[in-house]
């Protein structure tokens, strides 16, 4: 914390332009702290905590009663025109307003200060200087460092508030994780139901199928049946067939005598004869 | 038959899978591979022709009578359905299951109220800023110092279990 305080202040002392600053901008840029810097670098305001809870008196904590509960009054804000320079109330400013004008205050200083100086009531000594010295330290300070200071104790307060945020945070997480995973479940418990409509659906294909194949059979053996009777038929005529053409053979060879076979080849060689003289 | 085949119908398997939980997946996908078979028998025995060509039997076959008579008595035949004796177990087990099912809804939507309820407890908690230390004590029980283990602060194991170090 210390280190980031320096570096805050030290960000103050190097003007805008320089190119030292250009180079600090440069490695904040491309280094992994660049987001962390940037987001603590806000101007600080007092009492920035989020969402203060206004109405605390009539607020019903949940979960109530128990013992050491809360809510707290919230805290009082910070008014940065409370004060002019640090230390002067701006009440003295607006008493001499209606009087003397916007210089009333600075005048009346002036006045009353050369006066006690004329008169020696206020006498210089070297702790004058001193004193001058320490108020031109003090306000230096104040100028250059006085936000990131400020930053600092803010942060000091607010630490145990964003720890306790991301405790809160996780815990929500987890319940609406819960809260998803038990509708998840319902929604998946109706499965049920389609499958065992599925079952039905089975049931009835494979009843329907048995009964399918059950006709299949019935007519499939009728066919195997006539087909037979068909084949049966066709071998009967094949045979028929056969037998005939035997029978007719037979008979023509009965026909033919040696005689006659011998008056065919004559006139045969005859008709050959004629056919070679030609 | 009709009624029978009004309750033949697609199967929506995509519904079925988007549904089931991991621990179901192995289960749910035995069952579908056995229901596809049976489906692909179904199609296979609707496909098989179950009609007889009479006049082709009866052109081709000399002895018209007996093609007659086979004609009459296929006619005549009653195939017997097969028995359903199992559609009944089914219902039954399907109002079980749809029983349970409630059931199970019914509990978990106790448990469901009773989360919701604490879920708005945690978002209706005002700043921590304005919250006393028993406050966050009772509404994280877990950030609780066990003054009985620990006796001595930081009444946890180490200092970094503070919730500031812890959580930050």
């Amino acid at each position: 914390m210390f280190s980031r305080l320096l570096a805050n202040s030290g960000r103050r002392l190097i003007s805008k332009n320089s190119p030292l600053c250009l180079r600090v901008i440069n490695a904040q840029r491309y280094s992994n702290a660049a987001v962390v810097t940037q987001a603590t670098n806000k101007v600080a305001v007092a009492n920035a905590y989020p969402a203060q809870l206004k109405d605390w008196e009539n607020f019903k904590m949940p979960g109530a009663p128990y013992d050491g509960m809360g809510p707290l009054p919230p805290l009082e804000e910070f008014d940065p025109k409370m004060a002019r320079h640090y230390v002067i109330p701006e009440d003295w400013f607006q008493f001499l307003y209606p009087r003397t004008g916007t210089t009333g205050l600075y005048t009346f200083f002036a006045t009353v200060g050369t006066m006690l100086v004329s008169k020696e009531f206020y006498i210089i000594t070297p702790d004058s200087w001193y004193t001058l010295t320490l108020i031109a330290v003090c306000v230096t300070i104040a100028k250059l460092a006085g936000p990131s200071i400020r930053n600092f104790f803010e942060e000091a307060r607010t630490d145990l508030f964003k720890a306790l945020e991301n405790v809160k945070a996780e815990d929500v997480a987890g319940l609406q994780e819960l809260v998803d995973n038990i509708k998840l479940e319902q929604w998946r418990a109706g499965a049920q139901k389609l499958i065992n409509d599925a079952k039905q659906v089975n049931l009835a294909m494979m009843l329907e199928t048995e009964y399918l194949n059950r006709q299949a059979t019935v007519v499939e053996t009728i066919k195997r049946q006539l087909d037979y009777q068909v084949a049966v038929q066709k071998v009967d005529t094949e045979l028929a067939h056969g037998h005939m053409v035997n029978w007719i053979e037979k008979k023509v060879m009965k026909t033919i005598t040696p005689e006659s076979q011998k008056a065919t080849l004559a006139s045969c060689i005859a008709q050959l004869n004629t056919m070679a003289s030609k | 038959m009709a009624s029978r085949q009004a309750l033949i119908k697609p199967i929506e398997w995509s519904k079925i899978l988007e549904r089931v939980g991991p621990e179901m997946k192995s289960k749910v996908n035995t069952f579908k591979s056995k229901s596809d078979t049976i489906l692909n028998n179904y199609v296979k025995a609707n496909e098989t022709k179950l009609a007889i060509d009479w006049d082709h039997y009866s052109k081709a076959i000399a002895n018209k009578a007996m093609v007659q008579e086979f004609q009459q008595k296929f006619k005549a035949l009653q195939i017997p359905k097969p028995i359903d004796n199992k559609s009944e177990e089914l219902k039954k087990k399907a109002i079980e299951d749809e029983q349970a099912v409630q059931k199970f809804v019914k509990e978990s939507d106790e448990n469901l109220a009773e989360v919701v309820e604490n879920l708005e407890r945690l978002n209706s908690l005002p700043p921590f800023e304005q919250m006393t230390m028993d406050d966050n004590y009772e509404h994280f029980p877990r950030l609780r110092p066990d003054f009985k283990k620990y006796p001595f602060w930081p009444h946890r194991e180490n200092i970094d279990d503070l919730i500031v170090n812890k959580y930050r």
